[in-house]
């Protein structure tokens, strides 16, 4: 026994002097940046059907913590992103979400693809009271989800209604025609279209019925849109409004082409993505029109979409999505509030988030506002135009921004879902 | 010529549509059958195979000839090409990983599993070699064209030519089942394996070309189907569903199965959008009309409501053998 | 005994028999024991990090953290966990019967959605009506998993009716197409599921009786919920395959005519197992449901089948605590590949590649599983050792037999 205790003394000594050593090496680590980081953690599906986009996200996150540390950081500490990967399989969100909040003491929680991703991240941000950074859907923005909204949970992506009214707006003001018919996948996300269609159809005096105007597109299964098209050719409208995405609005603008529907009537994609004109082909979205949250090409218009482009572009070889934009716009909006206002602190996030609700900001596009009652982000949505393929300049370059609008007007207003405090003093 | 406030034209547009559908369905359900039929292996992996016909097609024609040929003869080459690729790709596959569990305990399930390990790592091994960001592979410029022209939807030519072709690639594959030596070597491994090996003929050869025809039976629709829908990592998974339901219902273990499930699985998927737009009212048990939108949702459910009915009238299949599954 | 003995007992064949022999027979009780302390073997190395970080260590602190990096964190052993109940359930199946069903996500499915619409929409200013919303105070946990039990045991007959008459594939196809139809009704009543988006909103996950708030509130507390009733459901099949009826299912798996000729009603025997695999499976998914607090609409999807298909295989269909195997190194390996080795070799952030290619490799070389190899490598040996006993003790008793007649005598 004694043998054995000097042994182990000696091998426990040398560990504990390891362990001191490697404390007094990187000296870097405690100079400039003051003491614990922050941390923000951050979980994405890079994996899966949509881990093109999850990667932009994680790039966009990756730009915005870079430049705020280059910045010195929030109140003198570096920001750390402690990133995951939710394997786009959601028990794995709830085992990364508790592992970084209890183990790892994240300051911040992110992320978020797809609904039911977006769902169980916003009850963490409900029940633990924790800032909650949603990257792309804004499902919560619903009236039917008002009060399963966390009141922590902020998002600069543009809800349904927004980009419903956005089209609808553009269909108006240019005089494409009366008629509309839609084309909608049969799950939830198309069916939040539907009360923004029966309410702002009736603003501009189009024609348009939920009952007899909507084609509803058997989800997942079948992909092939072309069933729908006699239907759509036989009532004869004026533009028909398809609402579709990823690999499916590939198969369907592939296949509006095929049957010449494009020459026939206006197309207009309720929404689209530079990852869905890159897979469907040179020249495919020409004649189609399309709202889109943010593109590239508002690079020569805003100089911060420019620089944001830019470092994409070197990074990743490939322009940033607006997945990347929307995900570096509001990591940067919190970290910089933070970093003004030093609420950074877990208990100070109620604060923090009654500075955030009704603030005005300024990144990659136009000024957003994000709208106290509900979180909804007041911001501009873009209208497209696809461009041919000789007015290319090269493989990324589909699509061409033909317009904007903005304001509150394109969303459902508070008094109309029957919320008048600010979402901050509405605890669950 | 109207028939129930539905136009003949548009009856002929929904047929159309149905017999694309359908023979798509019948090239894949054949490959899975032929697979079955002869190994026993339902093979899970078809659809991840479907798509790397695809991802072939497109390197094929899109990355290597096309720049050279120009699209039209690319787009041949690929067509042409792929099936072999795939053949090749199928006969390697059997040799090196299916030939050594036979005759192993469990040897269904064994491959059974195996292929569906595949339709894991395929998807995620495409998007290791071609990227993440789905693959564009468009309809070429000789086939952009409507054959007839009916006022509303056209009969288009890509459409047209992919029925002729499935057509022709069923003929040629029952002359080989039915005429050739090989073809009956086929049937008879089906019967009866053993007695085709006491017979002094090599079943493992036989095996590994039957394997190799289903996978490129495979991969030949995908390449077909890709300039219609997109080419993507996650295609395959949902078309396995769908052909594992026209397996069930035209039975397995028979060549005119397959074919014939196929063909009114299509029609079925493609004309049920139309009774909506008949001049038939019908209504539900609350008296609310149901509407068009009802007819075009159901469409899909509705193959899974076939095949229920079909697993509890007659397990076998329409067509299927008599205890192919015992 | 004599002195050759010592020397051969530290042969490794003897040490993995001994390994596997302990594994057998004592092996539910180890890792009930290991699973039972984990809790506070992680959070003190957690805590360790914590103390670092708080007193400025930083750089150790940094250290002591890439190591935690590679031990399973305590939510990640809740997963590990659920999907452990469920692999045994599914196993019931899989291993006893010789039924490979592909439906499974169904059960898994229709569990959760019990839970999770019974927690979402029994509150006031929902669909459920007033005598529901009145009846108590908070929704408590138990009647919600009573009910999902009943549910899901019902679903499971009544899929069984239709499927458990059909044999081998067959089975398997009848049965992914039947749970295809489950996922088709989630995803077309979406005003109650959630649609593809899943269901939130989820009130109240309270056990009545303690008044303990499980969930993702307090990860602790969630895994020793769960701990518990994955212990008690298990320790149930256990005992239920140690009864003669499941012999009478390992009868039917080896040979259906047989089991028939000695007068089981094997349509009965398939029928029961399925049920019993179902209604364990439906409160998999309830646990899956609590430990998450949202109802994704992927449960119930294709692919959780194929998941646990996964984990049985990975772990050895044969064996009872096969799918505990499989179902930690499946969600470790992930794990591992997707969050530690991606941030050194770029490769593994195509992991799915890599998790179906050794699935491949494992059914190729290793057909019976991790647990079921080294069962199957040292069962030779034990037999003989078996024997050896049996021999000794024939002499033995011949010795006592020997002597009582050199009494009588």
């Amino acid at each position: 026994m004694s043998r054995l205790d000097r042994r182990k003394f000696l091998k426990g000594a040398g560990l504990i002097g390891g362990i001191v050593a490697a404390q007094a090496a990187p000296p870097f680590l405690r100079e400039g940046l003051g003491a614990r980081p922050i941390k923000w953690g951050s979980i994405h599906p890079t994996t899966g059907p949509y881990s093109t986009e999850a990667f932009d996200q994680v790039e966009g996150v990756k730009i915005a913590i870079e430049d705020v540390n280059k910045e010195g950081g929030v109140d003198g500490r570096e920001v750390k992103l402690l990133f995951r990967d939710d394997q786009f399989k959601w028990d794995q969100t709830t085992t990364h979400a508790l592992d970084l909040i209890d183990n790892h003491r994240i300051d911040f929680l992110a992320g978020s693809m797809v609904g039911p991703e977006e769902v169980r991240l916003n009850e963490f941000s409900r029940k633990r009271k924790i800032i909650y950074a949603n990257y792309p859907q804004h499902i919560m923005s619903t009236p039917g989800n008002a009060k399963k909204m966390s009141p922590l949970f902020f998002t600069a992506n543009t809800t349904p209604y927004q980009l419903c009214a956005s089209s609808l707006t553009y269909i108006a003001k240019n005089n494409l025609g009366k008629k509309i018919h839609c084309v909608f996948d049969d799950y939830i996300w198309p069916k939040m279209f539907i009360p923004a269609f029966e309410k702002l159809t009736k603003d501009f005096n189009l024609t348009w019925n939920a009952n007899s105007s909507v084609s509803w597109v058997p989800f997942p299964t079948s992909m092939d849109y072309s069933a729908t098209f006699p239907r759509i050719l036989k009532e004869k409208p004026d533009v028909v409004y398809a609402l579709n995405w990823g690999q499916r609005q590939v198969a369907f603008v592939k296949q509006a082409r095929e049957a010449g529907l494009d020459k026939k009537v206006k197309i207009v994609l309720g929404a689209t993505e530079i990852t869905m004109p890159e897979a469907a082909g040179l020249g495919s979205y020409e004649g189609f029109n399309a709202a889109m949250m943010w593109h590239p090409s508002l690079a020569s218009k805003y100089p911060a979409a420019k620089t944001l482009n830019d470092k994409f572009l070197a990074r990743r070889k490939r322009p940033c999505s607006s997945y990347g934009m929307l995900a570096h716009d509001l990591t940067r909006l919190i970290l910089d509030t933070a970093k003004e206002t030093k609420l950074y602190k877990r208990r100070d996030h109620f604060k923090l988030a009654k500075v955030l609700e009704g603030k005005k900001f300024q990144y990659s596009k136009g000024v957003c506002e994000i709208r106290p009652c509900d979180h909804v982000c007041i911001s501009e949505v873009f209208v497209m135009r696809g461009k041919s393929k000789a007015e290319m300049k090269d493989k990324f370059d589909h699509i061409e921004v033909i317009g904007s609008s903005s304001g509150e007007g394109n969303t459902v207003s508070c008094e109309a879902k029957g919320l008048k405090e600010p979402a901050s003093e509405r605890r669950a | 010529m109207a028939a129930g406030g539905v136009e003949f034209s548009e009856f002929v547009q929904h047929l159309f549509l149905g017999l694309v559908q359908g023979s798509f369905w019948v090239l894949l359900a054949l490959g899975l059958s032929i697979i079955f039929g002869l190994m026993g292996i339902i093979n899970f992996g078809h659809g991840a195979f479907y798509m790397l016909g695809a991802y072939v097609g497109f390197t094929v024609s899109d990355l290597i000839f096309s720049p050279f040929l120009g699209p039209n003869a690319g787009f041949i080459v690929a067509l042409a090409s792929v099936p072999i690729v795939m053949f090749a790709l199928g006969m390697v596959f059997e040799r090196y990983v299916i030939s050594r569990i036979y005759n192993t305990e469990n040897e269904r399930f064994s491959g059974v599993l195996i292929m569906f390990g595949m339709s894991i790592f395929l998807p995620d091994f495409v998007r290791l070699l071609w990227g993440r960001p789905g693959k564009p592979f468009n309809i070429p410029p000789m086939f952009q064209f409507s054959l007839f022209k009916t006022g509303t939807l056209d009969i288009t030519a890509y459409r047209s030519f992919t029925i002729i072709t499935a057509a022709i690639l069923v003929a040629l594959l029952w002359v080989l089942i039915y005429k050739t030596n090989l073809g009956m070597m086929i049937r008879a491994g089906t019967n009866n394996n053993t007695m085709v090996k006491v017979l002094g003929i090599n079943v493992s050869r036989i095996w590994r070309l039957t394997f190799g025809l289903g996978i490129a039976l495979a991969g030949f629709s995908g390449v077909m189907i890709a300039p219609l829908f997109a080419v993507d990592a996650t295609m395959g998974e949902l078309i396995l569903v769908q052909t594992f339901i026209v397996v069930v219902v035209g039975g397995m273990g028979s060549f005119i199965g397959p074919v014939i499930g196929g063909l009114i699985l299509g029609q079925l998927w493609a004309l049920t959008p139309l009774v909506g737009r008949t001049q038939y009212v019908v209504q539900n048990w609350t008296g609310t009309v149901i509407g068009p939108d009802f007819w075009e949702k159901a469409s899909d459910i509705l193959l899974f409501i076939v095949m229920a009915v079909i697993l509890l009238l007659r397990p076998r299949g329409l067509f299927g053998q008599e205890g192919a599954f015992d | 005994m004599d002195a050759a003995a010592p020397k051969n007992r530290f042969t490794p064949r003897e040490f993995w028999a001994w390994i596997s022999e302990v594994f057998d027979n004592y092996g539910i009780l180890i890792l009930a024991g290991l699973l039972l302390v984990y809790p506070f073997f992680f959070s003190a190395l957690n805590d360790s990090i914590i103390w670092l970080e708080d007193n400025d260590w930083e750089a150790t602190a940094e250290v002591v953290a890439e190591v935690r990096g590679f031990v399973p964190s305590t939510p990640l052993m809740i997963q590990i966990l659920i999907y452990t109940l469920f692999g045994v359930a599914f196993n019931i199946l899989l291993g006893n019967t010789g039924m490979l069903s592909l439906g499974h996500c169904a059960f898994f499915g229709v569990g959760g959605y019990t839970v999770g619409i019974m927690h979402a929409w029994i509150k006031p200013g929902t669909y459920a009506p007033d005598w529901m919303v009145n009846a108590f105070k908070v929704l408590p946990l138990e009647i919600s998993l009573i009910t999902c039990i009943i549910v899901s045991t019902f679903v499971a007959w009544l899929i069984g009716t239709i499927c458990s008459t059909k044999r081998g594939v067959y089975f398997a196809m009848v049965t992914l197409s039947i749970s295809m139809i489950f996922y088709y009704s989630a995803q077309t009543f979406d005003d109650l599921t959630g649609g593809t988006d899943g269901l939130g909103g989820l009130e109240n996950m309270r056990l009545g009786s303690i008044g303990l708030r499980v969930g993702i509130m307090d990860a602790n507390i969630t895994y020793y919920f769960v701990y518990i009733l994955s212990v008690v459901f298990i320790a149930a099949i256990w005992q239920v395959l140690r009864s003669p009826f499941g012999h009478v299912l390992r009868a039917v798996r080896e040979n259906e005519n047989r089991a028939r000729i000695c007068g089981y009603n094997v349509a009965k025997v398939r029928l029961m197992a399925f049920t019993m695999s179902g209604a364990v499976s439906g409160v998999a998914g309830a646990l899956a449901i609590i430990y998450g607090e949202t109802v994704p609409i992927e449960n119930i999807h294709f692919i959780t089948s194929g998941q646990i298909v996964i984990i049985t295989l990975f772990g050895g269909a044969g064996t009872f605590l096969g799918p505990a195997v499989g179902s930690f190194i499946y969600w470790y390996l992930r794990q591992l590949m997707s969050v530690e080795f991606v941030k050194y070799l770029a490769i593994f952030q195509y992991w799915e590649a890599w998790v179906g290619g050794i699935f491949v490799l494992i059914v190729l070389f290793v057909p019976s599983g991790i647990l079921g190899t080294i069962r199957n490598m040292t069962l030779e040996y034990r037999e003989k050792k078996l024997l050896n006993r049996k021999a000794v003790a024939e002499a033995l008793a011949k010795n006592a037999d020997d002597e009582t007649a050199a009494d009588t005598e």
